[in-house]
């Protein structure tokens, strides 16, 4: 028959217990195993110089059929990939356009889309990645502040910068610049040569073509800045000596643009975008002039990066400025000689330069 | 003979399904340590530098003019076959052609562990 | 009269402790840990640096028709400003504190007239020298030079023979103080 009296003996018990408490034990023993070494810790050099890679060799990436870079384009949930690079032909040499982007802290939601668009990844590791350029005061930081243990990269990098030029006195008189009649409306013109720019060899002879893509000035994103200096001094753009000028002698009447498509001849009116209404400097002052305004010694037209997007990359640009006279006179003006071309002639526009630099990764 | 009392035996069966857990663990936990260093030793492998600079010299050295007694070209081309194989173990193969305006390089690397073969086009 | 019939089931669970006690000691034990500080990661570290140095050394600041700086120092045969350059690139920091990163530079070419011998010559060191048991990992990079620098031997024969552009690889072995 069963039995069922329920009674366990006293040693089955005794043995049982000193069973259990053994395997309590080491139960508590082995998760003391796997401190300090979840699996994350072992590879976050991995993941700083992955990420490292990317920012320093990759141009970056937008999502297909977006023709706008990633620097410019405003919707964040479109843009791919971060990446520094001027091309990918350019491994280290970075853009301007796009550092000054990717360490804008209020363009980005820390830290989730650099997560998703630089360091990758299903873990969210914390990061700091920090870029120094020399001869620059302050570092660009992005990231927060630094532990006792982390994974590191260090990229060296050369930061690509604008082209400007200055139109000075010399260069009006050998241009002849200033070799017109007496008019009391005196046109100058700048050709941007957008294909010349974009496709022409950047030296003659071609040495390295690989390399080209680091100096190349592109009109559609670049700054773009134009000086015109001296216009007071002797020689005197006007034939004539009348100095110094009067106050209102002589005013900036417009600036307009214009743009040539390929195959038509004649030139396209173009509107600049709305949001960059101020472009025009007169005489040294930093706040931005409207026009007409009184001219006495000195233009600079800035253009920010991105005036010049909405044309096609195919199409040169041509700047017209307009000077109007008070009495007939000559003054600057590319009726006879032709309009100034910005190209890469180093007479012509000072060429972008490299910048040296320094790029720290910290993923932890 | 007494037939031996086994049954405490699944006590000891317990003890033992515990312990060959542990030693699984173990090998696991330490397997997962060499990732970190595995990824290093990937990355040394590639000749990614390498690659990088000897395109470009020979990219360079297609643009070089062989007139004269100074055979640039043949010259500069000879000295990276010789070198490559000789300091980096590598043999580099590479020919061009100028075909309707555009320039093809047609270069070819084998370090014994990676093969590279690119066409460029100008 | 004590009765020692469960005496059984103690000796039993004694017996399953000790073994997974002797398993969890034995695991500890020969468990071995790689830290992440091993070597492999920093030499892939050093060999970034220094290639990235190298690359940029080579890299011209304004445009593609003048010479690299690293042409220049090659042609010239100017040691100083190799090491000053390099030390200076490699050594750099977002911080204040620079790194301690040392190394040995050789110029490697191919032997003129005959183009068959292959000659490395010590182009340029910094100031520690290489010390038995230091890791150090070799980065190179791809120049191609004008004429024969002075460093380089003389070349016997005509003088002719040895003008014109030759490619020669500039091979730097870096490590960490």
């Amino acid at each position: 028959m069963a039995d069922e009296s329920a009674i366990l003996s006293v040693d089955f018990l005794v043995g049982f217990t000193i069973f259990l408490l053994a395997f309590i034990w080491i139960a508590t023993l082995v998760p003391s195993l796997f401190l300090g070494l979840s699996s994350q810790s072992v590879d976050f050099d991995a993941v700083a110089y992955r990420t490292g890679v990317i920012l320093a060799e990759d141009p970056g990436a937008t999502s297909p059929n977006i023709t706008i870079p990633w620097e410019f384009y405003g919707d964040p949930r479109f843009v791919e990939r971060f990446g520094l690079a001027v091309s990918k032909n350019t491994p280290n040499v970075l853009d301007i356009n796009k550092v000054n982007r990717f360490f804008c802290s209020t363009a980005w939601v820390y830290p989730n889309d650099y997560r998703q668009r630089a360091i990758f990844g299903d873990f969210p590791y914390q990061f700091n990645i920090s870029l120094k350029v020399t001869g620059e005061d302050h570092n660009w930081t992005i990231g927060d502040v630094l532990p006792d243990n982390f994974g590191y990269i260090r990229r060296d990098i050369k930061v690509k910068d604008w082209s400007n030029t200055t139109i000075g006195n010399a260069l009006i008189v050998s241009r002849g610049y200033n070799n017109t009649e007496n008019v009391t409306s005196n046109v100058f013109s700048i050709e941007i040569n957008s294909s010349l720019l974009s496709k022409g060899n950047i030296s003659n002879p071609v040495i390295d073509p690989i390399r080209e893509d680091g100096y190349r000035i592109n009109p559609n994103w670049d700054r773009i800045i134009i000086n015109i200096t001296g216009l007071s001094q002797s020689p005197h753009p006007r034939l004539s000596p009348l100095l110094p000028a009067s106050p209102s002698d002589v005013n900036i009447t417009s600036v307009f643009f214009y743009r040539h498509p390929t195959g038509i001849s004649g030139l396209v009116n173009v509107t600049p975008d709305p949001k960059y209404t101020f472009y025009t400097y007169i005489d040294g002052s930093s706040i931005p002039a409207t026009l007409p305004a009184d001219l006495r010694d000195n233009l600079s037209l800035m253009f920010d990066p991105g005036f010049f997007s909405g044309i096609p990359p195919d199409n040169s640009i041509y700047i017209n400025v307009t000077f109007g006279m008070k009495s007939p006179m000559q003054f600057l003006n590319s009726s006879l000689s032709g309009p100034f071309e910005y190209d890469y002639n180093p007479t012509n526009v000072t060429q972008p330069s490299l910048k040296d630099g320094v790029m720290e990764v910290a993923v932890w | 003979m007494a037939r031996l009392n086994d049954d405490a035996q699944w006590i000891v069966l317990m003890g033992f399904v515990v312990s060959f857990s542990l030693f699984f663990l173990a090998i696991v936990l330490n397997q997962s340590v060499v990732v970190g260093q595995t990824t290093a030793e990937a990355v040394s492998e590639f000749p990614k530098d390498d690659i990088r600079s000897v395109r470009d010299v020979i990219i360079q050295s297609v643009f070089l003019d062989d007139s004269g007694t100074t055979l640039n070209r043949t010259h500069v081309q000879n000295e990276i076959q010789r070198l490559s194989l000789s300091r980096q173990g590598s043999t580099v193969n590479f020919s061009s052609n100028a075909i309707a305006g555009y320039t093809n390089v047609y270069i070819h690397y084998n370090n014994g562990v990676t093969i590279y073969n690119e066409t460029w086009t100008y | 009269m004590v009765n020692s019939c469960g005496q059984l089931f103690t000796i039993e669970g004694i017996a399953a402790s000790l073994i997974i006690l002797m398993t969890a000691y034995i695991v500890v034990n020969n468990t071995s840990v790689y830290t992440p500080g091993d070597t492999h990661i920093s030499n892939m570290q050093l060999e970034v640096m220094g290639s990235d140095a190298l690359r940029m050394m080579d890299t011209s600041s304004n445009g593609t028709y003048g010479k690299t700086p690293l042409q220049t120092i090659i042609e010239q045969g100017d040691s100083d400003t190799f090491s000053t350059m390099f030390l200076n690139i490699v050594n750099n920091r977002t911080g204040t504190t620079r790194d301690t990163i040392q190394f040995r530079a050789n110029v490697t070419y191919l032997m003129q007239p005959d183009y068959q011998t292959v000659n490395s010559t010590i182009f340029s060191n910094s100031s520690q020298s290489l010390i038995e048991g230091d890791h150090a990992v070799r980065v190179s990079e791809w120049v191609i030079v004008d004429k024969t620098p002075k460093d380089f031997p003389e070349c016997p024969g005509m003088l002719s023979a040895c003008s014109g552009k030759h490619a020669v690889l500039v091979e730097v072995l870096l490590w960490r103080d």
